[in-house]
């Protein structure tokens, strides 16, 4: 056997190899289902859940016909009833011609009731498999699972892509109004934290349901126990501290403003007071004004100094709303204890198993500093008097 | 069986002795007689009754008391230079010679002939050689040797600007096929005595000759013998084009990837020279080789060193990147769509599957299809004439490949994707058939084993190329960390790159003796030209 002869046999096993084993795990693009959506709701037996995938209806174009689609939904749900996920997508394999993909999920919604009865030991699934990525989106129906997942959206063929999409971009400014698969379980791994999951509810429009982001669901443990309409989200955005800019607006006597807050430093510092545990919270902002109404008569320089005044009324008003709030329901919705925790880790551990009883008589000292840095593109408006030139 | 049978073919071949060749010339080892008859019946039995051997019989001397006789094949010689400086001469000589004895051939050489290039003979084979590489013969009666006289000239196409390696900034000539103007193009660009041009003959039949180009003291003198040995141990009996020759010296000739760089610019050949590179100039060849040659070179263009070094490095960095392309594209389109789904993102996903829902194949086999037709079209459209290769570039391209899509036999972004591959391809000339080789190997790997195949090929690619040598010199040599590196991705400007190649060189490795930046203007000149400006 000399050189060439080792070197051609060889190549010839190589080339058997490919040839014998086949394409191996192969999956034609048209052989797949690409789920989009994937719900979990309550079913009528305590042990199982009613499981809702939306998957996408892949529509062929021959050619350039690109008409054909966008015209009705271009997506189909599927249902079953089981005892866990993948079983039920088992289940659901077995009707359709093709291969359930999971990878491309979008979002992973829960019905209130299912919400109500505990979400937790469905989320292993989400964890273990390969297919789910911990960058989908959780979400909580206002109803269930099923309703968000059959309505459809004016702008998106599919309706679970738009909801992701309305998510993403909401989260660009509000990022307390989204929740990742990732950050969700890492919420639910802190002791003492409550997870807050987005609300998403569906409305009646021309005849379409559609979905809309509603607010925020506290969940207690894994238990689904009141939640924050969009006002209160705005008190607990502050405090969290992960937004960019977030408008608000002023109703007074002398008028009407709306303005927003960028630029926010927060300084969010837990401390052990003589009297206990207490939070204590710096906030620092620079404010813009939108839009002004009335203040007829008045001269910029008093505008700006009442706006200011019931800016800062009004941010420690709804801060403590939703602090409030969340104490009546017991719920540590902004992560507090592990933030003591973080600063004072020997101490929080006797505080620990008391961390209920703490939480509803935690008291919070709350400074607010802020500054009117931009006026838009005027300074007056219309009917505003001109400032004096002295105290320009 | 047939694996064993081949084995055994490439083993007799490499084994098999050389042939004696010199049987051949046996009949033409004979030395010439003193009679001019015999002489001349033997050349033209030799040549066999061939319409083109002239042989013109003539007498000179006092009372035209000698004969003797030219012999030259009609078109490989210049005419005019016969009458004028050899039948004129000897003719109208009237000097007074009575015998043989005090007429010599070299007094006939020294003081008759008018010609510069011309030996003496008394070889049939040396004389049948000069006649047929275009010298003129004269014998004479009564001697036993000849004259070989130097009077080539034929029909050869001009220097023109070369079809292969066009520039927008740059020398625009090119070699021909005439190895003399081919030596001669190099010798106006590099005027150093120290550039050494060895003549050697290739070829039993064609005794083709080849030039072998180089500079003492620049070029390894390791690297020039190694050639000369392989130049010489080429047993073939036609050379017809450098190609033939490639493949007689190349060092890997079971790899896709070449060691043997060629270019049909003498500026890019004599850049290679300078370099310490060796250039085999074959002629009836307007492309000339140049070895050793290094990975890198194939994406390093003539127009690189006459723009600025910065776009020049761009340029330079863009084709590296469009190898990529041209190989791993398609491979990676295929791996994704059928084993990777999840690394597509969501938008693009729905967009690939619509186009490859209700198409027929596998994307393997769509992807074989489209880039084998553009491999057909290809070449069709270098073997037609160019009038007809545009039309059918036409209908291959746009009409055939429309209506696959609109008929559903492909899809959308498959065409896509290959087009975008074929043209990438182009961008590296020297490149393009190694590229589409490996473009199939890495789509059937992709398309058996997904993204670990494309990896799998992808480290064979680079094992294959870090192990290769062109004759001694690694091929990866400029891609590793060396000086080198200042002329291999990026192009460094011209007045710092001041030693030559580091694997290539031999002792003179200086091409400069300092780094010195161009000189800033100094503040009279700045004065001068403001003056100026203000008038």
């Amino acid at each position: 056997m000399n050189k060439y002869n080792r070197r051609i046999y060889l190549i010839i096993i190589l080339i058997i190899n490919f040839i014998l084993t086949g394409c191996w795990d192969n999956n034609e693009l048209d052989t797949i289902s690409i789920v989009t959506g994937l719900g979990i709701d309550a079913a009528e037996n305590d042990d199982e859940i009613d499981l809702t995938l939306q998957v996408s209806k892949i529509k062929g174009t021959t050619g350039y016909e690109k008409g054909a689609v966008g015209q009705g939904s271009s997506f189909f749900v599927m249902e079953a009833t089981d005892s866990g996920i993948l079983s039920g997508i088992d289940k659901l394999e077995k009707q359709i011609p093709r291969s359930i993909f999971l990878h491309h999920n979008q979002v992973i919604i829960f019905g209130k009731e299912q919400a109500k009865k505990g979400i937790k030991k469905y989320m292993d699934v989400f964890i273990r498999e390969h297919q789910m990525r911990m960058e989908t989106w959780v979400l909580l129906s206002d109803s269930t699972a099923k309703d968000i997942l059959t309505s459809t959206m004016e702008q998106e063929e599919n309706s679970a892509i738009g909801l992701s999409k309305m998510i993403y971009s909401e989260s660009r400014d509000y990022e307390s109004l989204s929740m990742r698969l990732m950050d969700l379980t890492s919420r639910m791994m802190e002791e003492t934290t409550s997870p807050v999951i987005p609300i998403v509810t569906v409305k009646n429009k021309n005849g379409n349901s559609e979905a809309e982001i509603s607010g925020l669901a506290i969940l207690k443990e894994d238990k689904y126990i009141g939640e924050l309409d969009l006002e209160k989200v705005r008190g607990y955005s502050w405090i969290m501290g992960n937004c960019r800019e977030i408008s608000f607006n002023i109703n007074i006597e002398d008028g009407y403003s709306d303005m927003s807050i960028s630029n926010i430093k927060l300084k969010n510092k837990p401390k052990l007071g003589a009297d206990g545990p207490f939070i204590s919270i710096d906030f620092k902002g620079d404010v813009a004004i939108r839009e002004i109404q009335g203040f007829e008569g008045m001269k910029t320089d008093e505008i700006f100094a009442i706006l200011q005044k019931a800016c800062v009324e009004q941010l420690e008003k709804e801060i403590l709303d939703c602090f409030n709030y969340s104490k009546d329901l017991n719920a540590d919705i902004y992560g507090f204890g592990t933030e003591f925790y973080r600063k004072h880790p020997k101490d929080f551990e006797k505080l620990k198993e008391y961390w209920d009883e703490i939480y509803p008589e935690l008291d919070m000292e709350l400074e607010i500093n802020l500054e009117i840095t931009d006026t838009g593109k005027v300074l007056n408006s219309l009917y505003m008097e001109e400032q004096s030139d002295e105290n320009r | 069986m047939v694996f064993r049978y081949i084995s055994r073919k490439i083993v007799s071949a490499q084994n098999r002795n050389k042939v004696n060749h010199d049987a051949i010339l046996e009949n033409g080892g004979l030395a010439i007689s003193k009679n001019l008859e015999e002489n001349l019946d033997f050349i033209k039995s030799a040549i066999g009754e061939s319409q083109d051997l002239k042989i013109h019989e003539f007498a000179f001397g006092e009372h035209n008391q000698f004969s003797g006789a030219l012999v030259y094949i009609d078109g490989l010689v210049n005419t005019i230079q016969i009458t004028e400086s050899i039948l004129k001469p000897i003719v109208s000589n009237r000097k007074k010679y009575k015998s043989l004895e005090e007429l010599t051939i070299s007094e006939i050489r020294r003081s008759i002939l008018c010609s510069g290039s011309v030996t003496e003979s008394n070889l049939f084979s040396q004389i049948l050689d000069g006649c047929l590489s275009g010298s003129t013969v004269m014998l004479l009666d009564g001697f036993s040797k000849g004259l070989i006289i130097n009077t080539e000239m034929w029909e050869k196409r001009d220097v023109t600007e070369p079809q292969t390696e066009t520039v927008i900034r740059g020398p625009r000539e090119g070699f021909t096929e005439n190895l003399r103007t081919n030596t001669t193009l190099l010798r106006r660009r590099i005027k150093s005595p120290k550039l050494r041009m060895d003549h050697m003959t290739i070829g039993h039949k064609t005794a083709t000759n080849v030039c072998i180009a180089y500079i003492e003291g620049v070029a390894r003198p390791e690297i020039i013998e190694l050639l000369r040995t392989r130049l010489d141990s080429i047993d073939v009996d036609a050379v017809l084009d450098s190609g033939y020759i490639e493949e007689y010296i190349e060092e890997s000739p079971f790899s896709i990837f070449s060691t043997v760089g060629y270019s049909e610019k003498p500026d890019v050949i004599a850049s290679k020279i300078l370099e310490g590179r060796i250039a085999i100039i074959s002629d009836g060849s307007p492309f000339v080789l140049t070895v050793p040659m290094l990975f890198i070179e194939s994406f390093q263009t003539a127009e690189d060193y006459y723009v600025r070094a910065f776009y020049a490095s761009i340029t330079r960095l863009m084709r590296i990147f469009c190898f990529f392309i041209a190989v791993f594209v398609v491979p990676i389109f295929i791996a994704l769509s059928t084993y990777h789904q999840e690394l597509i993102p969501t938008t693009l996903l729905f967009t690939v599957a619509t186009a490859r829902e209700g198409t027929p194949f596998p994307a393997l086999f769509e992807a074989l299809v489209l880039v084998i037709s553009f491999e057909i079209l290809r070449e069709a459209g270098l073997r037609l004439p160019r009038a007809v290769g545009q039309a059918m570039s036409i209908v291959g391209a746009l009409i055939v490949g429309d209506a696959a899509v609109s008929a559903g036999l492909v899809g959308a972004p498959m065409v896509i994707v290959v087009a975008i591959t074929a043209v990438a391809g182009f961008i590296i000339p020297s490149q393009t058939d190694s590229i589409s080789m490996l473009r199939i190997i890495m789509m059937i790997l992709a398309a058996f084993l997904g993204g670990f195949g494309i990896a799998i090929g992808f480290l064979g690619m680079l094992v294959q190329l870090a192990t290769m040598t062109s004759f001694g010199v690694p091929y990866f040599g400029a891609v590793m960390f060396s000086r080198d590196q200042q002329d291999s991705f990026i192009r460094m400007p011209l007045w710092i790159m001041e030693k030559r190649p580091k694997n290539i060189v031999y002792k003179d490795k200086q091409r400069k003796e300092v780094i010195i930046p161009p000189v800033k203007s100094d503040e009279n000149v700045k004065q001068k030209g403001q003056d100026n400006f203000d008038e």
